[in-house]
């Protein structure tokens, strides 16, 4: 409970350094909204329709003042109510970072706890130099890769958008390349921790211990090693879905989802200021939220690990 | 009627210079069938569908199958009647009367009134962005229930194109009750869409698509289309891919039947592709690189002429365009009223010429120092271009580097375009590059000092200028008009206010099922009445 309450004064924080940021940037909502063939005079009656010309600090507390209403606003844009937009493009986003942070965990993780089992024969070798393309390969290459494999010549996926519900293979194919793609880099970065923090928990007493009370060798690794090394891969995975609840937004580019990414991008481009601060203001929330879970995963993992 | 070109030894492409030529369309094979999907793919989203609340692209394309106006405007620049059968002015020009269709019905069921269009007039006049568009109505009134008349505060020409729907679609005219009855959530909620159009809203998903389906109620489409309604096809799906790569994918797997977005680069691959083709027509743009006039250095016309003597259109055409683009003759497009002919104007141009000017820049004072870049009183012939998108930064270079020959020093700043607008207006610039299109010559607004701080980036103020514009306005003679328009362009061309640039083509790609397609200069895919495809 103490936990959540210190989030009030993070999101606080957040809402102002956004709408500082935003509204300090160059670039006028209203000359984006009256397009390039108004007259300067138009774009002055959209500010002050708008309110744009009033004083920052009056514009801030409005906005807040909505806000604890719980109403984030209309985009200045297309005039829907942002919460509408958001409840529409958020389940895309969290399909999308629950399916790559399951595939980059099962991959991961497996190809770490392979990698430190084999130290330094050739399998750890393929699998430290596959981690290491994960992580060095822009996003954007890897998804134009898989789209020209796995929807172009192999023609088993489509190219992009959105199916049927995701329990439903018509659902479920639009998101395998969107997932694997997203997953590469955190593939090769769990892997490496996986293997690192496995190869120092095997050298650990308790795995003499229990391979000496004659344990198979896949229980000592599965049971007593790999939960003692998880913790940093869990620290990591926290931080990722979280940034992942944001929105992706290259992703979700290349394979046209629509999701709180684009979105968010497309309201910076617009300067629709509404969504930005919603769209930024619930992010930190989802990253609050995942990271207290994290916490609790924490103690269940390590029992000594205890929150007062 | 379409020229054909020959590009390699293989291909064949389908050119189609409009305006000149007339519509693009792809052959028809046989007699239309109905039914079926067509999948329309572009790289924007639609925002809202309530006509002239948004200056969207997407938007008003869907706005196009959605609604009608009551005049709209062929591929040539023909106004039709359309939801008005015919129209009258008075004498002084002050007064329009409009004489309504009574056989039209919304997508609700509701019959389209006269007081349909005065209530769509009043919210546009007094709480759209785009109102600027009817700066001369006074007020609307409605004489019955079939007839309305406006009332203008002066006479003007530009009054009929632009309550015409294909000036952007803003004078398409949705259902008044509807509006009433969702209030600012009308053309947001897929349900609350009710226009007249030969299309209705299914469903709308955000960032995705747009469904459409035939409204078989239409019968009242314009005379320029072989089908006056209703359609052939059963549904249209209006889809975004923002990326270039995915959308060509999408096209080659049939996920998609029409991509209007092809980009140049993903164009050659299509070039011999089976099952697809390509159809392409010139755009009405106005692409030009801007001198920003308060700059010193830009105040000597000598100067101006040089840049445009230095730049190589052709290099443009073949190196960014990849040869889907021509270069321009004068300022104005070709198939814009009030373009001079090429050869006219010709005489007058700045054409490329390196060595000219290299000859303007040294009677000018600025001489070649030894690092190659010219000088003037120890400043360095510096100057810093904006561009606000990847193609523009690439047409930049090329303009760089052929800058660079005649001893300019080009730096380029490439921003994002809201931002790109903030620094044209506080005048940051040196140069910048814009591409935009145009139906009218009456974007010479943009070089008028009412349109400063922005949209004029070039800053250019002239007692000359403003009076020709102020002609173009107010005349209600159609060929004073064209005359001041032609004046406009000779004095933009011989005082060289701005660089003009290659006018690139509109690159559509077509899977062959896709049948009876034609293409409007400025708005694309149009109204759709004629498209069908094999089931």
């Amino acid at each position: 409970m103490q936990r959540l309450l210190a989030a009030v004064p993070v999101l606080l924080g957040v809402s102002i350094l956004v709408f500082l940021m935003i509204h300090l940037i160059p670039g006028d909502p209203a000359r984006q909204i009256a397009g390039m063939d108004a007259r300067p005079e138009e774009v002055e009656r959209i500010r002050d329709e708008l309110g744009l010309n009033d004083p920052l600090p009056v514009q801030y507390v409005r906005y807040l003042g909505d806000l604890l209403k719980g109403d984030f606003g209309r985009s200045l844009h297309s005039r829907r109510p942002v919460i509408e937009d958001v409840k529409e493009r958020f389940p895309v986003t969290l399909q999308l970072a629950v399916a790559s942070t399951l595939v980059a965990t099962l991959i991961g993780v497996t190809a770490g706890v392979i990698s430190a089992v084999y130290k330094y024969k050739l399998v750890d070798h393929l699998v430290m130099i596959g981690a290491l393309m994960g992580i060095s390969m822009p996003v954007f290459v890897i998804g134009l890769l898989g789209m020209w494999l796995f929807a172009l010549h192999l023609r088993w996926l489509p190219s992009g958008g959105v199916g049927g519900p995701w329990y439903t293979w018509d659902g479920l194919k639009y998101m395998i390349l969107p997932a694997l793609t997203l997953a590469g880099t955190s593939i090769g970065i769990i892997a490496r921790l996986t293997r690192s923090s496995m190869l120092e928990a095997l050298r650990q007493d308790y795995v003499k211990t229990a391979r000496a009370k004659g344990l198979s060798e896949l229980a000592v690794v599965v049971k007593h090693a790999l939960r003692n090394s998880l913790l940093p891969v869990v620290t990591y995975l926290g931080l990722e879905f979280g940034f992942l609840l944001g929105g992706a937004v290259v992703t979700e580019t290349i394979f046209s989802l629509p999701g709180l990414g684009r979105y968010l991008l497309s309201a910076i481009s617009a300067r629709d200021y509404p969504i930005i601060q919603a769209c930024i203001l619930l992010g930190a929330l989802f990253f609050v939220l995942v990271n207290l879970v994290v916490d609790v995963l924490y103690s269940f993992l390590d029992p000594r690990i205890r929150y007062g | 009627m379409a020229h054909v070109r020959r590009t390699t030894g293989i291909l064949v492409l389908v050119t189609v210079l409009v305006g000149l030529l007339g519509a693009a369309a792809v052959q028809a094979a046989g007699e239309p069938v109905r039914g079926g999907t067509v999948v329309i793919a572009t790289n924007r989203i639609p925002t809202n569908l309530y006509p002239g609340r948004s200056t969207g692209l997407p938007d008003i394309a869907l706005n196009m199958l959605i609604y009608d106006a009551l005049v709209i405007t062929d591929d040539k620049g023909q106004v039709h009647p359309a939801l008005a059968h015919s129209w009258e002015t008075s004498e002084d020009g002050l007064v329009w009367t409009f004489y309504l269709r009574d056989d039209v019905y919304f997508h609700s069921g509701r019959k389209f009134t006269a007081h349909d269009v005065k209530f769509h007039f009043d919210r546009w006049q007094t709480e759209f962005p785009t109102r600027a568009k009817i700066n001369a109505l006074d007020r609307t009134e409605v004489v019955d229930d079939y007839t309305v008349r406006f009332y203008l505060k002066y006479p003007t020409l530009v009054f009929l194109n632009n309550i015409s729907q294909s000036e952007w679609g803003y004078g398409g005219i949705p259902d008044s009750e509807a509006v009433k009855q969702w209030g600012e959530d009308y053309g947001v909620v897929p349900e609350s869409i009710s226009g007249t159009g030969p299309y209705r809203v299914v469903s709308w998903t955000r960032d995705q698509q747009v469904v459409l389906e035939r409204y078989d109620r239409y019968t009242w489409g314009p005379a320029f289309y072989n089908n006056q309604g209703p359609a052939y096809v059963d549904r249209i799906v209006y889809r975004s891919i923002p990326e270039d790569a995915a959308r060509s994918t999408a096209l080659e797997l049939g996920e998609i039947d029409i991509d209007i977005a092809v980009s140049p680069r993903d164009a050659r691959r299509f070039e011999n592709m089976r099952g697809v083709s390509l159809l392409t027509q010139s755009r009405v743009s106005a692409n030009h690189i801007g001198f920003n006039h308060w700059k010193p250095v830009f105040q000597d016309v000598r100067v101006r002429r040089a840049f445009v003597h230095a730049i190589n259109q052709q290099d443009i055409v073949d190196f960014v365009w990849n040869g889907y683009a021509e270069p321009v003759c004068g300022f104005w497009h070709p198939s814009v009223d009030g373009s001079t002919p090429c050869e006219e104007i010709r005489p007058f141009m700045a054409e490329y010429n390196p060595a000219k000017a290299n000859q303007l820049l040294d009677e000018a004072g600025w001489r070649r120092s030894g690092s190659g870049i010219r000088t003037k009183d120890g400043q360095p012939l510096q100057v810093t271009m904006y561009v606000y998108s990847e193609v523009q930064e690439q047409i930049a270079l090329v303009a760089q580097a052929q800058l660079r020959e005649v001893g300019v020093d080009v730096r380029i700043r490439s921003m994002e375009y809201a931002a790109w607008t903030d620094a044209l207006a506080n005048a940051e610039h040196d140069m910048y590059y814009v591409d935009g299109s145009h139906s009218t010559a009456d974007f010479a607004y943009w070089f008028t000092e009412a349109a400063l701080p922005y949209p004029n980036g070039t800053k250019w103020v002239d007692p000359e200028t403003e009076r020709l514009y102020q002609i173009t306005q107010q005349t209600v003679n159609p060929a004073e008009r064209t005359a001041a328009f032609q004046a406009i362009e000779k004095l933009f061309i011989e005082q060289a206010v701005m660089i003009p640039m290659p006018h690139h083509n509109w690159i559509v790609g077509v899977r062959d099922r896709v049948h009876g397609l034609t293409f409007h200069p400025i708005h694309g895919v149009y109204k759709l009445l004629d498209i069908w495809v094999d089931r």
